[in-house]
């Protein structure tokens, strides 16, 4: 791989994370990848993270849950990410 | 507060499931065949004859080859309604459906089935609904996601389903 595409997969963020709060609203993010704004509900954001809002009726014994190839999308890009929700 | 469910689109590779997906969402149809990778979400608020409105999200999830067993779990949690498509031309997607829906029912005990029977567009209607009876192949209702004949009423019924 020449030295340029080693830096731009090195350096060019490829990870975005959100600190959530527990009804939900985004309080922090890099908006690395998508340009989702802080104090706004993540229910906005994308219909994906609806499913947070049965997350508290699971009782879920896991507090790492993985979901991978989610097709995403702001207004102006789609990608598809693997989503990691980490909960506290 | 809108009332919110999950509703999973299940089945074999090819039957139809992001053409259903499609059609319901956008009302739209493509003949071009592009694989499903991970997953699709989209959300749609149905309005209900009493003036109820439910915020139906649908996962487009990709399709499995053999199995139901082989869907990623995650995947399936917090859903209040599974769809499990066939296609009605290839009886390969069909085959196991009876094995799918009992590990389905055995392992998330309070969320509804329905099954769908698609492309209804390429069989004769009479014909294949014999055919399914006598193989013993359960089916809620029979679609064309390229006609859409049956689809948005199929969504509608689910809607008044999951709300009441």
């Amino acid at each position: 791989m020449a030295t340029h595409q080693n830096d731009q997969v090195s350096f060019h963020p490829q990870v975005q994370i959100m600190r959530l709060s527990t009804d939900d609203i985004i309080i922090e993010t890099d908006n690395n990848l998508f340009n989702w704004q802080k104090s706004t509900s993540i229910f906005d954001a994308h219909p994906f993270f609806e499913l947070l809002k049965v997350f508290k009726d699971l009782n879920q014994d896991q507090e790492i849950i993985n979901f991978p190839c989610i097709h995403l999308e702001d207004d102006t890009n789609s990608k598809i990410c693997d989503v990691t929700f980490t909960i506290k | 507060m809108k009332l919110s469910k999950k509703v999973v689109l299940l089945g074999h590779f090819g039957v139809g499931k992001t053409s259903l997906f499609r059609r319901f969402m956008d009302n739209e149809f493509s003949e071009e065949y592009k694989v499903t990778l991970g997953v699709q979400i989209k959300k749609k608020v149905i309005q209900l004859p009493d003036g109820r409105e439910l915020s139906m999200v649908v996962w487009d999830i990709e399709g499995h080859s053999d199995s139901v067993k082989d869907t990623r779990k995650s995947y399936l949690l917090g859903s209040h309604a599974f769809i499990y498509v066939y296609d009605l031309t290839r009886e390969e997607t069909y085959l196991h459906l009876n094995k799918d829906i009992a590990h389905l029912t055995e392992n998330y005990t309070k969320v509804p089935i329905k099954v769908l029977g698609n492309k209804l567009d390429l069989v004769n209607e009479k014909e294949i609904k014999n055919h399914l009876t006598e193989q013993n192949i359960p089916y809620d209702c029979l679609t064309s996601a390229k006609t859409n004949k049956n689809v948005q009423d199929f969504f509608s019924d689910l809607a008044k389903e999951l709300i009441e």
